[in-house]
């Protein structure tokens, strides 16, 4: 360490080495910073979600973890200079990070498990936001709360090198992480519940700081910031600010096919009848959910014709001599054939891709199966023209699919 | 860390050795040996090279003493040799940790957390003074500690000794 070289060529080289030497904590005050710019730019690319907008479990667990670092490495500045002091110069970084590594674990498990309670639409509400911070309010004021709060300023001695060393640091982190979250953990919540709104972290922080930074804690401080909070959370939920949040990103449907036509047919002025080959989904959600969790759909692929066309009604399993008609209970709906020529049409801008329709037949087909003779291997159906034409649609295929409820 | 006066150079304590595990002061002289590793940030030849740099001061410090009775207080001397009675040596005499406060220090409630007494003791001259007498060890301090009324005192744990360079 050629310190003095340094400050002869290059005082403003001196200047910060001496001030990384004042301030070890300084790249965990980074850290705290780049939570909140991270978190600050979440708000401002998302203003009316609150910061959340429909994230996975581990986007969750990682918002959440940004949270922490930016609410609760401020208020242990303190331990963090006490660990950096307390180790071996060379080793003051390191020392640093094993109690960082530490203190963030208790926080990262409670992560997880409010992440999971977070995957219900009412963990998405500023009224479970309002209650979060009074029961906040209400905790402050128990014993196992202040019992909590002075375990935050307990030390561990550590030792000076060696795997002790590092577990030292590694357990002193886990003691305050563990007093952190026995004493924040209403309030942490609640604002998770926010959406981790900023107003409702940078008002945690402000009680956080109350509760910390003096040597008696500031508690009449403490309880009007919470109830501010909670006060604010009931006033946007009466508004009817759903969310300060949005709700869970809806999940991928799960959709397969499970039957399909083998060939094209086409469709005339009399009854048309075709039948499908059906297998059992493959995917095990599907499996798992049973008839009773999933639906059913009839899919009508790729109709065209060059001429226009009555609409069809689509029966399923409709027994030879079943008289036919919408009151039918084999009655599956009807294709209309409304724009039939137009998309049969190929031209410079558009292909020919004909009509589509899809009909839902899931309590349909839940009858079907009740009845005698059911085959599970195959479906027919049976396509009726409304009216009298002598027009031909052509059908390239019929498929049956499911998907989860 | 106080800046001292005239000096624009702040005080940066090192720390340059420290015990690994806690120990217990029994009614008895008790040794403990504390190993010493060579300064590399602010207390090291380099940064010393720095003008204006502060004068180099040494502290002992003993931290996290713990008691569930109170305590009589202790005397602490540096490097005693052995087979040496240390109140024979008063040139080694580094302070003395009074015992005040030491069971409500160590107890756990509602308030407080049982970090204990922490005493330190500056040994700055003491500590200029070892390297000239037999038997030193630039690798090694040796601290006894000697209770002020020596007899069947129930036990201190001390959670950490260390010593630091500023």
């Amino acid at each position: 360490m050629k310190f003095a070289l340094i400050a002869d060529r290059k005082p403003a080289a001196a200047n910060l080495k001496l001030f990384l030497w004042l301030h070890p904590e300084w790249w965990s005050v980074t850290l705290c910073g780049l939570a909140w710019a991270g978190l600050l730019l979440d708000g401002w690319r998302n203003p009316m979600l609150g910061g959340q907008h429909g994230m996975s479990l581990a986007e969750e667990v990682l918002s959440w973890m940004l949270m922490v670092a930016a609410m609760m490495l401020p208020l242990v500045i303190e331990h963090v200079r006490v660990t950096a002091i307390g180790s071996l110069w060379a080793r003051r970084d390191r020392a640093i990070g094993g109690f960082l590594a530490g203190y963030f674990a208790p926080w990262l498990a409670l992560g997880a498990l409010v992440a999971g309670l977070q995957s219900g639409s009412w963990a998405h509400t500023y009224a479970a936001a309002a209650v979060g911070f009074g029961v906040a309010a209400l905790w402050q004021r128990t014993p196992p709360h202040q019992r909590a709060l002075a375990a935050c300023h307990r030390r561990v001695p550590l030792a000076p090198i060696g795997w002790r060393a590092d577990l030292d640091c590694l357990r002193f982190g886990v003691i305050i992480g563990a007093a952190c979250v026995a004493s924040c953990w209403p309030l942490m919540v609640a604002c998770a519940f926010a959406g981790h709104s900023l107003i409702a972290m940078a008002g945690g922080l402000a009680v956080g700081l109350a509760e910390r930074w003096y040597y008696r804690p500031r508690t009449r401080t403490m309880l009007a910031l919470t109830l501010a909070l909670a006060m604010y959370c009931v006033a946007l939920a009466g508004l009817g600010q759903r969310v300060a949040v949005a709700a869970p990103q809806t999940p991928t449907p799960v959709v397969e096919f499970v039957g399909s036509t083998t060939e094209p047919f086409t469709l005339g002025k009399h009854a048309t009848r075709v039948t499908l080959l059906v297998h059992a989904p493959n995917n095990p959600v599907l499996l798992r959910a049973g008839p009773g969790g999933r639906r059913v759909f009839l899919n009508i692929e790729k109709m065209t014709s060059d001429e226009w066309s009555g609409p069809y009604d689509v029966y399923v399993n409709l027994p030879p001599h079943e008289k036919p008609g919408p009151h039918s209970k084999f009655y599956a709906g009807s294709l209309p054939m409304f724009g039939l020529v137009e998309a049969s049409r190929a031209d410079e801008k558009h292909e020919a891709q004909g009509l589509y329709q899809q009909l839902e037949i899931t309590k349909m087909y839940a009858r079907l199966v009740a009845l005698p003779g059911w085959d599970s291997r195959q479906l027919r159906v049976t396509f009726i023209p409304r009216y009298l034409g002598n027009t031909i649609v052509r059908v390239d295929r019929i498929t049956l699919s499911m998907a989860l409820r | 860390m106080s800046t001292p006066p005239n000096s624009p150079v702040p005080r940066i304590p090192e720390l340059v050795g420290a015990t690994t595990r806690p120990f217990h002061l029994v009614g008895s002289p008790t040794e403990v040996s504390l190993a010493l590793y060579e300064p590399t940030g602010p207390a090291s030849p380099e940064a010393r090279d720095l003008a204006a740099w502060a004068p180099q001061r040494v502290f002992l410090n003993i931290e996290k003493m713990i008691g569930e009775e109170g305590s009589p207080p202790y005397y602490v001397y540096l490097n005693v040799a052995h087979n040496e009675r240390p109140e024979q040596h008063p040139e080694l005499y580094a302070g003395s940790l009074p015992m005040f406060g030491l069971r409500e220090a160590s107890i756990t409630d509602e308030w407080h957390s049982p970090n204990g007494l922490y005493t330190q003791l500056e040994v700055t001259s003491l500590y200029a003074r070892l390297p000239l007498m037999a038997g030193w060890n630039p690798k090694v301090l040796r601290v006894t500690f000697v209770p002020k009324y020596p007899g069947n005192l129930p036990a201190v744990e001390v959670g950490r000794m260390s010593l630091y360079f500023a």
